[in-house]
């Protein structure tokens, strides 16, 4: 009965692996959403500026006057980036969410067998 | 419960009851922090918009700039009618006073209705919380009368 031993100690192990993967992916996610959000916010802050304002970009300590158009075109860069950043991560939740329940209810398998 | 699984909670046994209890009171403490996390920036954005209003109009006027917070130099306000606003990842958009402060009240009304929302949230779930500890104490008690019994 050791390898049944054996490989709970192996399903527990990756277990605890994929949990710590779950709880990063579900962080990398929310920081992804407060970038979306921020960006959401200064993509209708620029929409309603008129052609002649000026908008600057902070480098560093300093500020840099930018064009409209080029910092309009960066935010809608950001904004699809994040957007696909975001897709990716759900889809390694979901994966993840997945692979945790095959293993937990495997590893109630075997223990539930060990006890029998 | 984010699950929408129904879990009938006087079925289950009391150290499980405490573990949810425990999963709730650490959701109501993220929450908090969030709440505070809203005031600390609505405090600050009222503090710019009562800094436009010092410096609107008060052209050639003195004052001490801050190089660094323990490092100032005496300086004159050249321009009183047009602001820098901080419109979020590191863009600044330059705004007459009154664009200026309806930019920052907006900003406060927004934060103000998310504060609402996370009210909301946090009443309930405090709530949650005091029905889940009423069910553990009946449990308790029940189990202590079950003992006496036998």
């Amino acid at each position: 009965m050791a390898s049944t031993g054996t490989k709970i100690e192996d399903l527990s192990l990756s277990l605890n692996r994929l949990q710590n993967e779950l709880q990063d992916t579900v962080s990398n996610r929310q920081r992804l959403e407060t970038q979306f959000q921020e960006n959401k916010i200064v993509k209708a802050e620029f929409d309603k500026l008129g052609d002649e304002a000026k908008i600057y970009k902070l480098v560093g300590p300093i500020l840099l006057p930018q064009d409209n158009t080029e910092a309009n075109m960066n935010v809608d860069k950001r904004l699809e980036f994040i957007e696909d950043e975001i897709k990716r991560c759900e889809a390694k939740i979901e994966t993840t969410q997945t692979e945790i329940q095959t293993k937990s209810m495997e590893l109630n398998a075997l223990r539930t067998g060990v006890a029998a | 419960m984010s699950q929408g699984k129904r879990v009938d909670l006087t079925t289950l046994p009391p150290e499980q009851i405490v573990e949810f209890n425990r999963q709730v009171r650490s959701e109501i403490s993220h929450l908090e922090n969030s709440m505070r996390a809203l005031y600390t920036a609505k405090a600050k954005f009222g503090e710019c918009i009562s800094s436009v209003d010092k410096v609107v109009d008060s052209k050639g006027q003195q004052m001490l700039v801050p190089l660094t917070s323990s490092l100032y130099v005496p300086g004159k306000v050249k321009e009183d009618k047009k602001f820098l606003v901080d419109v979020g990842t590191g863009y600044f958009v330059e705004k007459d006073a009154k664009d200026a402060k309806s930019f920052f009240s907006a900003r406060i009304q927004k934060l103000e209705s998310d504060a609402q929302e996370l009210n909301k949230l946090l009443v309930e779930k405090d709530q949650l919380s005091r029905r889940i500890n009423d069910i553990l104490r009946q449990k308790i008690m029940d189990q202590e009368n079950a003992n006496v019994a036998s």
